[in-house]
């Protein structure tokens, strides 16, 4: 993506001040380095936490579909839902958000991430795609914050209909299992959130992981494994292994990939 | 030269005597004519109508965070900074079960049939056992037999507490069950040190895990310490199946509509800035004569002073509203730091001087002249000297 992008715009660099901000650059990764890893349970106070869903003003990551709360919806947002239906926890640099982003234009779609800079950086290609193609991308943004605390600040009981874990960080030391984001405390958080019968999906590159994700959800009883016949018709989980800059990455190193969809059911099966 | 690793020993650590910086924790629960005072280490339990102090304890090996009796009053748990929660039998105080937690247990209550007793550790997790040996091997027989006859199921040993909830690492403050969603499903009601007050539904067999989220009750901008609920004949004349009431360092005291997450009343009990700590305590009252009068008490961490707040009702819209009644203050009480009512409605607070390391505890009651009236301490009147003021 850097590069493509670079050998485009070079040329436009060169013209005058008013035309190169109409084609601004994308933004380029290396300007938005960080860390792989984040410590989720860091005293978060850096950033602002909405203390209840209705607090939060989403006409400011998703202009044209939300208006501010308390003013009335124009005429061209009230045909859309106004509500986040798609989350991507740990969206990293953006790759899943940007892709689903045409495939599913009525829905809005959050990513969220925990690092500072990396948050910013999709945000910035954000920016630039909608201004690259009006009219589109206007139903994705990304936001800072950490998932594994305040998802419910955010979003409202049985709200998302697809939940997105690409790749997660591993924690291998059995100490800091409990730092995984998926986990059965977790999982319950994550079906209160999610409408019945919404997606949760899962993809890691780790053999480990793979399995303690697995098993985690087949013993929670909000879930249930989605047949593979669906999963094949589904253009989400066909996207788990290819779309994110990370998938992209496991691809190259010819690694092989385990993924796990589970759908959320009405009410928890009995145990 | 790399770092010396200390290898931690398998299991849990030895038990912490208090000489931690936390300061001491006062508790008080009352049953029927008896009062149970925890301070510090030590936990008492004084019997109002004989006058006399039935017990005291001083098992624990760190100091007693929460002391609650199960709804009959047949039983009574404590937890403490020892990682151990223990459940006691009320009739002659002899300890059922000690359960213990990989963190310091922090808050605790009984499930509303006083089957299984809940605690909480530092950790987030809330943690659920049988209240009594005979019900624990019962399940454990239960499982063993199940587990012989359905050749596909994990060997589930009773793994004792099992794990019922868990606030991802966010220290949990209080519990509190024996509230009721309007479908009929036991709530329990936990909130933490993240402001979150999460109402989750307490199945049946509560030893298999607490999976569904009710709701959560969102709106306290900084950590929540406290809850009670509204008995149910106040929460129906306010038209809900279930309130709740939450304090927290905010210093605001709020109502909120347990079944659905919304919050009906707000007072300030506080004006001081957020970065002070404040630690409103609070109860709940019945009146009995008239459902209505509905009351409730809040003890602010660094005022004397308990504030008495009426729940009333808003005249058409049914609007419910938090009023300043009064602003109590005990002679001999210093910090108030827990409060209670009784079942007679009389108005019980323990406090003390902070002091790390200490057992004292004082404790105060007040009581109402005349239904609608305000409260007056009648301390003297109920009890002897000996048995209102705990000196080391």
């Amino acid at each position: 993506m850097g590069k493509r992008e670079r050998s485009e715009t070079a040329n436009e660099g060169a013209a005058d001040a008013p035309q190169s901000k109409a084609t601004a650059k994308h933004p380029r990764k290396a300007m938005y380095r960080a860390r792989a890893h984040s410590n989720p349970f860091n005293d978060n106070t850096t950033f602002d936490v909405p203390v209840h869903p209705e607090q939060v003003d989403w006409s400011e990551h998703y202009p044209e579909r939300c208006s501010k709360p308390g003013e009335a919806s124009t005429s061209g947002q009230q045909q859309h839902d106004s509500l986040v239906r798609f989350a991507d926890v740990g969206c990293g640099f953006g790759g899943l958000i940007v892709k689903l982003a045409p495939l599913y234009p009525d829905k809005l779609m959050l990513g969220m991430e925990i690092r500072d800079k990396v948050a910013a950086y999709v945000c910035e290609r954000i920016a630039c795609l909608r201004r690259e193609h009006p009219g589109q991308y206007q139903n994705i943004s990304c936001m800072r914050s950490n998932a594994m605390k305040y998802l419910p600040n955010y979003f409202r009981k049985g709200q998302l209909e697809k939940l997105f874990f690409l790749f997660p960080d591993p924690h291998f030391k059995v100490a800091n299992h409990r730092r995984r984001i998926i986990q059965p405390c977790l999982l319950t958080e994550y079906a209160h959130i999610m409408a019945p019968g919404g997606w949760l999906y899962t993809i890691t590159d780790v053999p480990e992981l793979g399995e303690w994700i697995l098993s985690k959800l087949e013993a929670h009883p909000m879930f249930d494994p989605v047949p593979e016949e669906e999963l094949e018709a589904d253009p989400a989980a066909g996207l788990l292994a290819a779309a994110s800059e990370e998938a992209q990455k496991v691809a190259r190193n010819e690694g092989k990939t385990f993924r796990a969809v589970f759908r959320r059911r009405e009410s928890p099966r009995e145990l | 030269m790399g770092r010396r690793r200390r290898w931690k020993t398998k299991g849990l650590s030895a038990p912490i005597v208090s000489t931690d910086a936390d300061p001491v924790t006062r508790s008080i629960a009352l049953h029927g004519s008896r009062v149970a005072i925890a301070a510090g280490r030590r936990w008492r339990v004084v019997d109002v109508s004989s006058q006399a102090e039935v017990h005291s304890d001083t098992t624990h090996e760190g100091a007693v965070r929460g002391i609650q009796f199960s709804a009959d009053g047949q039983y009574l748990l404590t937890c403490g900074d020892d990682k151990t929660a223990r459940s006691w039998k009320t009739a002659d105080w002899s300890c059922l079960r000690v359960l213990k937690s990989s963190k310091k247990a922090c808050a605790c209550a009984f499930s509303q049939d006083g089957r299984h007793l809940l605690f909480a550790d530092r950790f987030g997790d809330v943690l659920v056992a049988a209240t009594t040996p005979a019900a624990a091997a019962a399940a454990a027989a239960a499982a063993a037999a199940a587990a012989a006859a359905n050749t596909n199921a994990a060997a589930a040993e009773a793994e004792e507490p099992a794990l019922l909830l868990g606030h991802l690492q966010a220290i949990i403050t209080s519990l509190t069950s024996g509230l009721v969603s309007s479908s009929g499903q036991q709530l329990l009601v936990s909130t933490d040190r993240d402001g979150k007050v999460r109402a989750s539904v307490l199945p049946a067999d509560p030893t298999k895990g607490s999976y569904e989220i009710h709701n959560y009750c969102l709106g306290h901008t900084n950590f929540v310490t406290c809850s009670a609920a509204v008995p149910a004949a106040a929460a129906v004349a306010a038209g809900s199946s279930s309130l709740l009431m939450t304090g927290g360092g905010d210093g605001t005291v709020r109502l909120w509509d347990a079944d659905t997450g919304r919050q009906l009343a707000s007072y300030v009990a506080s004006e001081q800035p957020q970065q002070q700590e404040q630690q409103p305590k609070d109860g709940q009252e019945q009146q009995q004569e008239a459902a209505a009068d509905a009351a409730a008490q809040a003890a602010v961490e660094g005022q004397q002073e308990v504030q008495l707040l009426q729940l009333q009702q808003g005249a058409d819209s049914g609007a419910a509203s938090l009023q300043l009644l009064q602003k109590l203050a005990f002679e001999d009480v210093a910090n108030p730091a827990a409060v209670a009512f009784d079942g007679e409605g009389r108005l019980w607070v323990v406090g003390g001087v902070l002091l790390l390391d200490t057992e004292s505890a004082h404790v105060g009651v007040a009581a109402r002249e005349a239904a609608g009236g305000g409260f007056t301490p009648v301390t003297q009147q109920l009890l002897p000297g000996s048995l209102c003021d705990f000196l080391d």
